[in-house]
């Protein structure tokens, strides 16, 4: 669903790649963990996905689409959440859901009900008639997760989707990104919980210093299995967290 | 349901958002509003000349006060999506990013000529002008002189926008650009005043009307790169 073949950037040429070489691929179904410590190139490959950033070499592509040469196509295939809200202030709620729902073409009825199950599903209701400037900062995340959903794209780009969530919305945004790929779809968030990553993720890609690193389910993790270089067959240890696992990884 | 990513309806959703944040707040209305009347007090008292004298400086003081007046309402039209983030938000977007260019000059073209329709009147008033022209004439030179100043400000405004300083930067760079703007804006609106005969004013018109469409062709071509520098 999500391929990367040989995607390199760097900010400034002849300098440190932020990402190097990086082949990966997300499949249809499959909730997957992006994760690295901060610098490790994580924000500049989602950046690269979403299209924000143009790779200096490689192919980047979306259910089969270019995200280069088809760029408006690709990006109908997308809802991205960054990291922080980037919402204007001075709307309502409300009216950032509709301008949207106009952007990408959901037609009324649909985006009125999409827009009742969400804002019900993240406790929302109530606030969607004030203005966004007085939201706390976890329902401007819920506002804007709801905005990416709301064209209801197959493929779910997530950059630290739980940050700032309460309790519950992470809980119910969990839900969601299950359900979503109980229908075959796809998420791909990067996170620094790694117990959420742990509990959610069908696979994880480890990245560090704009590298691969790591690629593969927990349990092959684990085993050592799909780290850089190789790895060998027992060398990680039963019962490792991932915790414990990207430790060791990104020490160096 | 959902449609096909669509040019004009990207520009339209854009729109009528940043017109919902300009009804919610004002800013840019008002503040081209008060700085253009202020200006027209303050000329009415300066200048204490003859009638016919003042026919001669009325056009170049009018389009002072709104290419200034102007000049504030451009440095707000990027401002507001710098903040928070949007301007990279808006470039998600699944349509070609010079619909935001064109989003964002209909939406200070409309500003900017509702203040005029309001500022137009009192400008008269103020300084006992009469006109003996075509309304439709001088409605036709405010509404090219004012699409040529807002198709460049705007377009400049997204270029200092990613500066630090972009509110002291912007007015550097738009002003030499628009020279012919102002001159063409000028002189056109002299000879309608002063009943010259269209075709003695006419050149000016035309310089208008080619700065426009250069202007309303260029963004197409360079507004991608420029949102990315």
């Amino acid at each position: 669903m999500i391929t990367f073949r040989g995607v390199s950037k760097s900010y400034h040429s002849g300098g440190t790649r932020a990402v190097d070489d990086l082949n990966l691929e997300v499949r249809p179904g499959e909730i997957f963990g992006f994760l690295g410590p901060n610098g490790a190139g994580k924000t500049t490959t989602i950046k690269m996905l979403v299209g924000l950033l143009r790779p200096d070499q490689g192919q980047i592509t979306v259910r089969g689409v270019d995200v280069a040469t088809s760029p408006l196509e690709a990006k109908m295939q997308i809802g991205f959440v960054p990291d922080t809200p980037e919402v204007y202030d001075r709307l309502s709620g409300l009216e950032y859901l509709n301008f949207i729902g106009d952007v990408y073409g959901v037609a009324p009825r649909e985006r009125r009900q999409r827009i009742e199950r969400l804002a019900e599903a993240f406790e929302l209701t109530g606030a969607l008639k004030d203005r966004i400037g007085g939201y706390s900062h976890g329902m401007q995340q819920k506002v804007v997760l709801i905005g990416a959903l709301l064209h209801e794209p197959p493929v779910w780009v997530l950059d630290e989707p739980m940050v700032g969530l309460d309790p519950r919305s992470a809980h119910d945004l969990k839900e969601l990104m299950a359900d979503h790929c109980a229908r075959g779809n796809t998420v791909f968030f990067s996170t620094h919980v790694l117990e959420v990553a742990e509990r959610l993720c069908d696979r994880v890609g480890i990245i560090n210093k704009g590298r691969l690193i790591a690629l593969g389910t927990l349990e092959e993790l684990r085993r050592g299995q799909g780290r850089d270089g190789g790895g060998r067959d027992g060398e990680g240890r039963d019962g490792d967290s991932l915790e414990r696992i990207f430790l060791e990884l990104t020490e160096s | 349901m959902t449609l096909k990513p669509s040019f004009p309806r990207a520009v339209w959703a854009m729109l009528v958002k940043d017109l919902r944040l300009e009804f919610h707040t004002k800013e840019m209305f008002s503040a081209l509003l008060i700085f253009a009347l202020l200006v027209a007090v303050a000329f009415s008292f300066a200048f204490d000349v003859a009638p016919e004298g003042l026919r001669e400086v009325f056009p170049g003081m009018i389009w002072v006060a709104f290419f200034f007046a102007g000049m504030l309402a451009l440095n707000r039209s990027f401002a507001s999506e710098k903040q928070n983030g949007c301007l990279q938000a808006l470039m998600l977007g699944p349509f070609d990013r010079s619909a935001i260019y064109f989003a964002k000059v209909i939406g200070n073209l409309l500003v900017m000529l509702a203040s005029e329709v309001v500022l137009t009147p009192l400008f008269f008033i103020f300084f006992d002008m009469r006109l003996d022209g075509s309304i439709w004439l001088l409605a036709a030179i405010w509404l090219l002189a004012t699409f040529g100043f807002i198709a460049v400000g705007t377009l400049l405004s997204a270029l200092a926008a990613q500066a630090r300083a972009s509110e002291i930067l912007l007015p550097i760079i738009v002003f030499p650009v628009i020279t012919p703007v102002v001159m063409a804006a000028v002189k056109s609106t002299a000879g309608l005043l002063l009943g010259a005969r269209l075709v003695d004013y006419a050149i000016w018109l035309k310089l208008l009307v080619a700065y426009d469409l250069i202007f309303l062709a260029v963004p197409f071509i360079l507004f991608e790169y420029l949102l990315e520098v």
